[in-house]
């Protein structure tokens, strides 16, 4: 083969490179070690909304504006200095517009593999941002929809609690029973607390607003399922237990209910239900 | 941009203040709770108005893009301002002593809530956000 | 706007509408402990149904009121308020204490003749704990 055709193929497979690089379909961008920019893919100038010119000689930082950019969060300055591939998410001002991104960050080596510089290519989640939100707020509903409110009995009703009470779920709590209240016209309601593995301040305060709303509606809360443990928790936390009536097992709280309403349970005497066919 | 601007000036405009309030979240599609909510911030802060500033007025906006809807109420008046803004943000009561201007229990029924005030002027801004339900059915 | 105070045997009752001025609440506190003064009644029912919302003032009116009355010795029974009302109330931290309350008019009614027929306790409170029936 000739030098000239040699050069030529070199030349070719260079271009091709190239060719390959300028159409990666995500934005690409490459800067020496004080965050001065080397390169911008096309895809990259179309995400930012600048031409290639714009991005001659400018710092980094000064293009992208994110909250990491220029604070040891920087995943680039991170990758530089520790010669390692990170990713991380972020979000890009563009146009008026916040979008949320994923951005990988690279050392960028010489021939001699010394680091000159970093290498990113950013990654567009909206989508994927989006479909954790909507995976969220449906595990919310299942959380909402697997613990119904209960009907005991004429004007006693029930809610189990389970898992973590956080501020939304309490509010979803309160909503929930006093709709129950009203639909029902119950004047006990029972809220079970035994599937609530973290009580604390913030649980406690959650409770002591349920109970305070559902009185307003005439209503007597019971709060059963009230380990010993909790029990501990709430005294410690200095809980005013005017406000707040408590059982250790739902049972007692039941046996309460039925109480707070002038009912009782008794034994029937008899036949216990089999017919006799002799009497 | 929905805008309506309702002045503040005696008593019957807190009631007109807060209707308008709670139409425009249903309109809107805000939920019972949300509107609730609302119309009694909007009773709040014009009772404020009138009772520190003697009359002021109440913008109500509303804001919506891919994800969501917002609802924004800006109350303003060129009353004395409020001497001490953190003071007046903190817990002093919990019971319906109706001391001090209300305004820690209103950021609480608010997604945003921003205060500035001075002699002269101040300006109260909270709004109610609600996402927009997914348009995809599962069958 | 006056608002009306209904004698119903030996009972008070009255209905408050959200849309209450200033003037118009200390007009009907008035009214009121003048007609409890005046009638000896052992109990009087307050009806908030009508009321969508309840802002600080209006809570304040409502605690005071209730106060007022058991002042000159008779029970209070508040009844009638929305759920969505409720829920703001404890989210401002402005629910109503030491007041005793009733889902509607009908179990407002049976509580105030339950109340008013026992022996009366100062701390309506204690009686709420005790778990009167």
């Amino acid at each position: 083969m000739s030098a000239a055709t040699e050069i030529q193929e070199t030349l070719d497979s260079a271009s091709m490179k190239m060719a390959i690089l300028e159409q990666i379909p995500t934005p690409v961008v490459a800067m020496d070690r004080d965050f001065n920019i080397i390169y911008v893919n096309p895809t990259g100038c179309e995400f930012l909304g600048k031409s290639r010119d714009e991005f001659e000689g400018r710092k980094c930082y000064d293009c992208l504006k994110t909250s990491h950019c220029q604070t040891p969060e920087c995943r680039t300055r991170q990758a530089m200095e520790s010669d390692s591939i990170i990713t991380a998410r972020n979000e890009v001002r563009v146009n008026g517009k916040v979008i949320p991104v994923e951005y990988i960050a690279a050392p960028l080596k010489n021939n001699n593999g010394e680091i000159i510089g970093g290498l990113e290519y950013i990654v567009d989640i909206t989508e994927r941002v989006r479909s954790e939100k909507m995976l969220f707020e449906q595990s919310r509903t299942i959380n909402e929809l697997s613990t119904p409110v209960i009907k005991l009995w004429d004007g006693i009703v029930m809610l189990p609690l389970i898992g973590v009470i956080d501020t939304h779920r309490a509010q979803q709590i309160i909503e929930q029973l006093l709709g129950s209240i009203v639909a029902e016209e119950a004047r006990v309601a029972i809220l079970d607390i035994t599937g609530v593995p973290v009580i604390d301040t913030s649980v406690a305060n959650h409770l002591l607003k349920t109970v305070a709303a559902a009185r307003m509606l005439g209503a007597q809360v019971l709060v059963t399922g009230v380990s010993p443990d909790t029990a501990q928790t709430l005294v410690k936390l200095g809980v005013d237990f005017s406000l707040l009536r408590t059982c250790g097992s739902l049972r007692t709280g039941i046996d309460q209910a039925f109480d707070l309403l002038g009912l009782t349970i008794k034994e029937s005497r008899g036949s216990r239900g089999n017919e006799n066919p002799n009497t | 941009m929905d805008e309506t601007k309702i002045p503040i000036k005696a008593e019957n405009d807190v009631v007109i203040a807060r209707g308008t309030g709670r139409r425009m979240a249903r309109d809107l599609g805000f939920g019972t709770a949300d509107q609730t909510r609302l119309a009694t911030a909007i009773s709040e802060l014009t009772r404020n108005v009138l009772r520190y500033a003697g009359e002021g007025v109440c913008t109500i906006t509303e804001k919506s893009n891919d994800d969501s809807v917002t609802i924004n109420v800006l109350v303003e008046d060129h009353g004395p301002g409020i001497e001490d803004i953190d003071k007046a943000m903190t817990d002093g009561f919990t019971t319906s002593g109706g001391l001090g201007a209300g305004l820690p229990g209103t950021k609480r029924l608010v997604h945003e809530f921003n205060i500035e005030s001075r002699p002269g002027a101040t300006r109260i801004s909270i709004a109610l956000t609600r996402p927009k339900t997914s348009e995809h059915t599962c069958t | 706007m006056k608002i009306p105070i209904l004698k119903l045997k030996d009972l008070l009752l009255t209905s408050i509408q959200e849309d209450l001025t200033d003037n118009d609440a200390i007009v009907f506190q008035k009214d009121l402990i003048e007609k409890v003064n005046r009638t000896g009644v052992k109990g009087v029912v307050i009806d908030i149904t009508a009321m969508d919302m309840i802002d600080s003032f209006l809570a304040r009116v409502i605690n005071e009121t209730a106060n007022m009355v058991r002042l000159q010795g008779a029970d209070v029974v508040v009844c009638g308020m929305q759920p969505c009302v409720a829920l703001t109330l404890v989210e401002m931290g402005r629910e109503l204490i030491g007041v005793e309350s009733a889902l509607n008019l009908e179990q407002g009614m049976e509580k105030i003749q339950a109340l008013v027929a026992s022996p009366s306790d100062t701390d309506s409170f204690e009686k709420e704990s005790n778990g009167r029936g």
